[in-house]
């Protein structure tokens, strides 16, 4: 297996709607922004992974061919990912793969989705369209006939037993993790929300399932953004700063099979991160990261995956937001673009955005937000539902 | 009609593609007959491991045996359980219970395995449904073959 390292990024601001470009020029978008990143040409990439997440929602099956020739791309193979909302690190695993393997020297990996096209023309309302086009994104059988699209009351099913057995996160911890992420949106110019939100905002906040309040709710976005891979040999020669993959692993979690043993854990991100960790030798992951992204789909999402990453025990994760260590001057940053409750949210992209946050803190290219590197290690992980499905990959600055 | 700028987004509507479907549910047939027909529910044991899965399944994931069908009371315990305020859309048995409403992982007696459903709280107030709350299900007049035609309500 060849080293593989990430030599070029390019991103674009979160918008709730991207009324001004179609899927294809926001492609082209953030491929001019990797390619001008990495210093390279169209013609020097050779293989392409797209991480899109939903066909319905961009109404358009079969996105990748429209694509491939949008961008230019007509003659390179080129495969599409799609895992829910994990798809992302389930991209980012596959191509890695492809030029680990030498199957690709320079694989481009673009992140794209259109999250709020839906509408509901009876209710005259985005969200309603949306909530309804989601749902199917359900077990149809046994879940979408009794819930509704709401991705909060999945991840509350796990949030609450968790606090029951273990004791923690608190409200109160729940609505500081939120507020974290919200201040630190305001230092990324890229976000979606520029906001002040206060922990009385967070508490007073709408109840969408208890104790999750709307303020500890991701957003919903429309975005794109592109990643550049490329092996050791050309990755030498392209950059001086690679940020070399070191470990990646996907899992999944028995999402129908809960019982007394997995009730109110998120299993998948458990497994993922103990294969990442082994592949990248990390023992104490702690001490050894200079900064994680997580999935805070909900706060509570985030609060229990520092637990299940083990970056502390089970019941310890709201202790991590007392004690400051997770906030962006603390040891151990996490979500320092912002996360998906303050800068965006919509599967298939949001996860590699995370990606492209550790590659820019850890080349120290993250301006009024640059995190001091010091191990010169980031975590990505990213879920879908309750980590019924994980991806983890774990960067590291050459 | 006023005219916009040729340079701001041109938004129209596009409904000529509304997916609808006419399924089978195959081997879970016997499940939902049962609801529509006589207002039971069915679990399903798996004749190698006796492991009694809920919801059933047609095949035992861990010995990839055939299941039986079995009786089980519909009776169980919440094992947890969060209030929904949220409406979302479309979903028929929400409209029907009204919010807020309760989701619930619930342990049916005689399962192995948890089910995630629905419960109507007797009133407003919170907490009145928690951990280790009996529950017991409530079958719907109008039922078509789906989960939602029945819920669950406080046992007493």
């Amino acid at each position: 297996m060849r080293k593989v390292a990430v030599v070029g990024i390019g991103t674009a601001p979160w918008q709730m709607r991207n009324s001004a470009q179609s899927f294809r020029a926001m492609a082209m978008e953030v491929v001019k922004g990797a390619l001008a990143h990495a210093g390279l040409g169209k013609g020097d990439i050779d293989n392409v992974v797209y991480s899109i997440y939903c066909e319905v929602m961009m109404k358009q099956q079969n996105p990748t061919i429209l694509l491939q020739d949008y961008l230019g791309f007509q003659g390179l193979p080129d495969v599409r990912i799609e895992a829910g909302a994990a798809t992302e690190g389930y991209a980012l695993d596959a191509a890695y793969a492809q030029v680990a393997s030498g199957q690709s020297d320079i694989t481009l990996v673009l992140a794209l989705q259109k999250g709020n096209d839906f509408y509901d023309f009876e209710t005259r309302s985005r969200g309603d369209g949306l909530r309804s086009g989601f749902a199917v994104s359900m077990d149809t059988t046994w879940f979408r006939p009794v819930m509704p699209g709401v991705p909060a009351l999945i991840t509350a099913a796990c949030l609450v037993p968790h606090i029951e057995r273990y004791g923690g996160p608190t409200i109160g911890q729940l609505a500081r993790a939120s507020v974290k992420n919200y201040e630190n949106a305001f230092n990324n110019p890229e976000a979606q929300l520029h906001m002040k939100v206060t922990e009385d905002d967070v508490l007073n906040s709408r109840i969408i399932a208890w104790p999750t309040t709307t303020r500890m709710c991701c957003l919903y976005s429309d975005a794109a953004c592109a990643m550049i891979f490329a092996s050791e040999e050309k990755a030498r020669e392209i950059t001086d700063r690679p940020v070399w993959i070191t470990g990646t692993a996907t899992s999944t979690h028995a999402f129908q099979r809960a019982t007394a043993d997995n009730i109110g854990r998120m299993l998948g991100t458990r497994i993922a991160a103990q294969r990442a960790y082994a592949m990248a030798g990390i023992r104490r992951p702690r001490d050894e990261l200079d900064l994680v992204q997580v999935h805070d789909l909900i706060t509570g999402a985030e609060v229990m995956a520092y637990e299940e990453l083990g970056l502390c025990e089970l019941g310890e994760g709201g202790r991590l937001v007392d004690e400051g260590v997770v906030f962006r001057d603390g040891a151990l940053p996490v979500n320092t673009d912002g996360g998906r409750i303050a800068c965006g949210h919509v599967g298939g992209v949001s996860g590699a955005y995370a990606a492209c946050e550790i590659v820019r803190q850890l080349r120290e290219e993250a301006g009024d937000r640059q995190i001091r590197v010091r191990t010169g290690r980031g975590l990505m992980q990213c879920i879908e539902g309750h980590a019924s499905m994980t991806a983890v990959t774990i960067f590291e600055r050459g | 009609m006023e005219s916009k700028p040729r340079q701001a987004p041109f938004e129209l509507p596009f409904t000529d593609w509304k997916p609808e479907y006419l399924y089978s549910l195959g081997e879970l047939s016997p499940f939902f007959r049962e609801i529509v027909d006589n207002q039971r529910l069915l679990a399903s044991r798996c004749p190698g491991c006796g492991k009694v899965w809920m919801p059933p399944r047609g095949d035992c994931p861990d010995c990839y045996e055939t299941t039986e069908w079995v009786p089980i009371s519909g009776e169980g315990r919440v094992v947890s359980c969060t209030y929904c305020y949220f409406p979302g859309a479309n979903v028929d048995l929400i409209a029907h219970i009204g919010l807020p409403y309760v989701f619930a992982v619930i342990e049916l007696d005689g399962a192995d395995t948890y089910m995630f459903h629905a419960v109507k709280p007797p009133s407003q107030k919170m907490n009145e449904v928690r951990s280790g709350t009996r529950v017991k299900p409530v079958f719907r007049e109008k039922r078509t073959g789906t989960i939602g035609d029945f819920y669950f309500v406080p046992a007493d």
